[in-house]
């Protein structure tokens, strides 16, 4: 990621006029991204009073949790969203589970493995790991998805500080291309939460990065959430939500779409993906047919946010060029966003666009907002 | 001779002679026959073998004689049987060769027929050859004849082909031309617009300037005429206000009347009501007091009846007991016959008192008593009514529960031997957030939600602070509201609608026609002041 920009800002506002990209230095890019890969610690006490209030992000590959600690600083912790079922004639030996940092779950007599873990032990197996979500929301046709959910999140949030302790999870919002369901998604988690002691509360995914990317701009702009199964869209005007939906596309449709034109696997195309590739600048045919998934979907996005602005009603004046906010592991490849800037200039927005840039910590942006909401309510 | 012997030997005759009929003997020709006997042939044989061994052998012993006739009787049975045999073998082999010899004709008579067959089949291939061969030589020969004409249709389209070809470029030498005359009228035809058009836009200057001296003329009067209108409508306004302040108070007693008046044909249709009442009530009473007077009769009759018959007891019986008895009940029945006189008497003369003293006072029949008579009892109807729907409808309280909750409680309230885990010994992957801490997000949020209001309110409500200053002048100063701006809260409207309007238009100075502009700008001020009087009198 190494000459990767992360803000792009337009000379006049969009659209028209040329946008300029604001190159960092490569050892402040080195150190963001170095950021997301720190090596895990465990969690101490630290001196002073921790602040009320948790951030919760619900993902379909990650699930974070976001709290406080005594000295001001956000502690994130992360959990892979999948399980593994054990076959019964491993599933003896759980001392040497535990031994080996693997996390269990034992449920009516079955044992399964949960998280990044899973992953290792279903090579080893020659079998697929299960996922309790799927594009964006909790997996109906999963039976065992809840029973998962609720010790992943348990083991992310803990024990409340104090009883009624406020938390904030991240749901995305209906998808403008594909029915899906809500409620029972937000049940389930509200449910989960609440068992555990906290209150919990919901809030859009794309309008946690607006709280968490933009207080410099009185949380006025438009935040995009890029994940792996949908984008999800919020535009803000001082923190009131205006217009947030989403599209069922995501990192899985690019990867699914390039391994398809290009005749190789999956998980090849998520390789290249995830790859040092520069959509700038592709080098090779796989890396164009990366290129042009991802201009397609980026160019589909601001088409439909378009639209959706023009459709809604009671929008406020934006006075003055807004923000462009992306986060999310999607956003992370290179030159995600000059293509993102370049999108958009084609597209005649009627909004006053004065930049587009990535999250300072794209993968736990979601979460940091989510935590901002909680710690605000319980102020 | 053994009869042993014997036997062979004529099996052995048997084995080597044929039976023949003496038909057939004769039919050969032959006449005689000679007979051998068995015996004979017998004895000869033994006489010949006999003399064989003497003179072979020599004198050989009896028992050795017979041996040796023993054996050599095997020995000839033995050639015998294999006689037989071979006879048998050749009449079998005859038999053979007879079948062979029929099977043989057998096998000649189908060859034969075949040859028969193949011969019919080859003259009927023949003849079908012959028939292809003609076929396909008349085939031959109009192909031959085909592509003989084909050679001259060949010819026939060349021919065409070039004769249209010569067409074709006729044509094409006539369109050119066409174009070339076409493009000279259009390039004329186009000399022509453009020098048009060059008019036009000469015309149009012209009239665009004398238009804009036109315009700014009208405006400047318009101007004039909107500041003369002003003045007359601030006149106008006045004697307006008041007006319509006295049209108002008029209105008002108007409405009171009316609601007077209401009260009172209310009043009156209980009235009459409550007299509908009392006359059937009264018709009623008379109907009963026809009926008495009627009993009254018949029992004035029956007494009489009685009387009569007593007095005829009397003079018959002369009996003290009866006629005390009959005095007694006469008594009784005329106590009974006075009492019931009296009864009507006083049900008539009361009743009738009554009623018309009711009726003659009619007008002092207070409608109120009977109204809040009514009222109270039509009040405890509609609550009885009320709860009795109450409880006809009551539902019971429903506990509304969340299926997901119902889900959730479940998985929590499972036991360690169901659902347990190890996470609570393991650590989990955490680390430290690139975006530093949160606590300038919380002060920019809270100063968001108390800050100052936003510019755009602030604009409205100074617009509506200055329209109010406007047109309320010194309100503060007349109480009574005289002052017709502060009274005058209705359209401008150029005439009146109603006659108390257009009586006391009269008075003042009726305000002159003014551009629909000022008019609805004017209006647009006056729904705006009252909205915020509104909003006032709401908050209050």
């Amino acid at each position: 990621m190494s000459g990767d920009t992360t803000t792009i800002r337009f000379n006049s506002p969009t659209s028209g006029g040329n946008a300029e990209s604001q190159e960092q230095a490569p050892q402040q890019q080195k150190q963001q991204a170095a950021a997301p890969a720190s090596t895990p610690t465990k969690a101490t006490p630290t001196a002073g009073a921790q602040a009320l209030g948790r951030g919760l992000d619900v993902g379909t590959a990650n699930l974070l949790g976001a709290t406080q600690d005594g000295n001001g600083e956000i502690v994130v912790k992360r959990e892979r969203n999948a399980f593994l079922e054990i076959p019964a004639e491993f599933s003896g030996n759980r001392d040497m589970l535990t031994q080996l940092n693997v996390p269990y779950v034992s449920f009516r007599d079955k044992l399964y493995v949960l998280g990044d873990a899973s992953f290792n032990l279903a090579n080893m197996f020659g079998q697929e790991v299960r996922r309790p979500m799927a594009d964006g929301f909790l997996s109906p046709n999963e039976q065992d998805a809840i029973p998962m959910m609720k010790f992943i999140i348990e083991r992310l949030l803990g024990a409340p500080r104090v009883e009624g302790e406020p938390v904030y999870f991240c749901i995305p919002a209906p998808s403008i291309d594909k029915e899906n369901d809500t409620v029972y998604h937000e049940g389930i988690c509200t449910g989960i939460i609440k068992k555990l002691g906290y209150t919990p509360k919901a809030m859009n995914e794309a309008h946690a990065i607006v709280y968490s990317e933009l207080a410099d701009h009185e949380f006025t702009g438009i935040g995009v959430s890029c994940g792996g199964g949908m984008f999800n869209v919020c535009v803000a005007y001082k923190t009131i939500p205006t217009v947030k939906f989403s599209v069922a596309r995501g990192g899985d449709w690019i990867d699914r779409h390039v391994a398809k034109v290009m005749g190789i696997s999956r998980t090849r195309a998520t390789a290249l993906k995830e790859s040092d590739v520069d959509l700038m600048a592709p080098r090779n045919r796989e890396e164009e047919a990366v290129v042009l998934y991802y201009r397609n979907l980026i160019s589909y996005v601001l088409q439909n946010l378009k639209q959706r602005f023009q459709l809604a009603r009671d929008v406020p004046q934006f006075t003055e060029p807004v923000e462009v906010v992306v986060a999310g592991g999607t956003s992370l490849v290179g030159g995600f966003v000059e293509v993102f800037a370049e999108e958009l200039q084609k597209v005649d927005f009627p909004l006053q666009i004065a930049g587009v840039r990535r999250a300072e910590d794209p993968l736990s942006s979601v979460v940091r907002g989510c935590l901002i909401a909680a710690a605000l309510a319980e102020n | 001779m053994r009869r042993k012997a014997l036997d062979s030997l004529r099996s052995a005759i048997e084995a080597n002679t044929e039976r023949r009929s003496l038909e057939d003997l004769r039919a050969q020709g032959k006449k005689h026959v000679r007979v051998v006997s068995g015996e004979k042939v017998m004895q000869i044989i033994k006489a010949i073998v006999a003399d064989i061994i003497d003179r072979e052998v020599g004198a050989v012993s009896k028992r050795d004689r017979d041996r040796i006739v023993d054996e050599t009787k095997d020995q000839f049975d033995r050639v015998l049987k294999m006689q037989t045999d071979s006879d048998a073998l050749i009449g079998e082999q005859k038999q053979l060769v007879a079948e062979w010899r029929e099977r043989a004709q057998k096998v000649n008579a189908e060859r034969e027929s075949l040859r028969a067959q193949i011969e019919e089949l080859r003259s009927e291939q023949a003849a079908r050859e012959g028939k292809m061969l003609a076929e396909y030589q008349a085939r031959v020969q109009e192909l031959s004849e085909k592509a003989r004409n084909t050679t001259d249709e060949s010819g026939r389209i060349a021919a065409d082909k070039e004769r249209l070809e010569r067409t074709l470029e006729e044509d094409r030498r006539n369109a050119a031309e066409r174009e070339a005359r076409q493009k000279a009228d259009f390039d004329a035809r186009l000399a022509e617009l453009h020098a048009e058009q060059r008019d036009l836009v000469a015309r149009l200057e012209g009239e665009r300037g004398e238009l804009a001296g036109r315009q700014e003329q009208a405006i400047k009067g318009a101007q004039a005429r909107i500041e003369e209108l002003q003045a007359q409508l601030g006149d106008a306004t006045e004697g307006r206000a008041s007006a319509t302040a006295r049209a108002e108070s008029l209105e008002s007693d108007a409405s009171e009347s009316r609601t007077r008046a209401d009260e009172a044909a209310g009043k009156l249709s209980k009235a009459e009501r409550i007299i509908h009442k009392l006359d059937t009530r009264l018709q009623n009473t008379r109907t009963t007091i026809e009926n008495y007077d009627k009993e009254l009769q018949r029992v004035i009759v029956e007494r009489d009846q009685l009387k009569a018959e007593l007095a005829a007891a009397r003079e018959k019986a002369g009996e003290s007991d009866a006629v005390a008895a009959m005095r007694g009940e006469m008594d009784e029945m005329r106590g009974f016959l006075t009492r019931m006189e009296e009864k009507s008497g006083t049900v008539n003369e009361e009743t009738l008192n009554s009623l018309v003293s009711q009726i003659s006072d009619r007008d002092s029949v207070s409608g109120d008593a009977l109204e809040a008579k009514f009222s109270e009892s039509l009040d405890a109807s509609l609550d009885k009514i009320t709860k009795a729907m109450e409880l006809a409808t009551a539902k019971p309280i429903d506990v509304q529960v969340e299926a997901t909750d119902v889900l959730i409680d479940s998985l929590f309230d499972l036991g360690d031997d169901v659902m347990s885990s190890n996470m609570d010994e393991l650590e989990v992957e955490t680390r430290t957030s690139a975006g530093g801490g949160i606590s300038g997000h919380l002060e920019a949020l809270k100063a968001l939600r108390t800050g100052t209001p936003a510019p755009q309110e602030e604009e409205d409500n100074a617009e509506a602070e200055s329209l109010i200053d406007d047109l309320l002048g010194d309100a503060d100063g007349n109480p009574d509201g005289n002052n017709s701006d502060s009274n005058f809260d209705g359209e401008l409207n150029d005439t009146p609608t109603t006659a108390a309007e257009g009586k006391h238009h009269g008075a003042a100075a009726e305000p002159a026609a003014m551009s629909g502009a000022a008019k609805d700008k004017i209006n647009a001020s006056m729904e705006r002041l009252k909205a915020v009087r509104e909003a006032s009198e709401n908050t209050d």
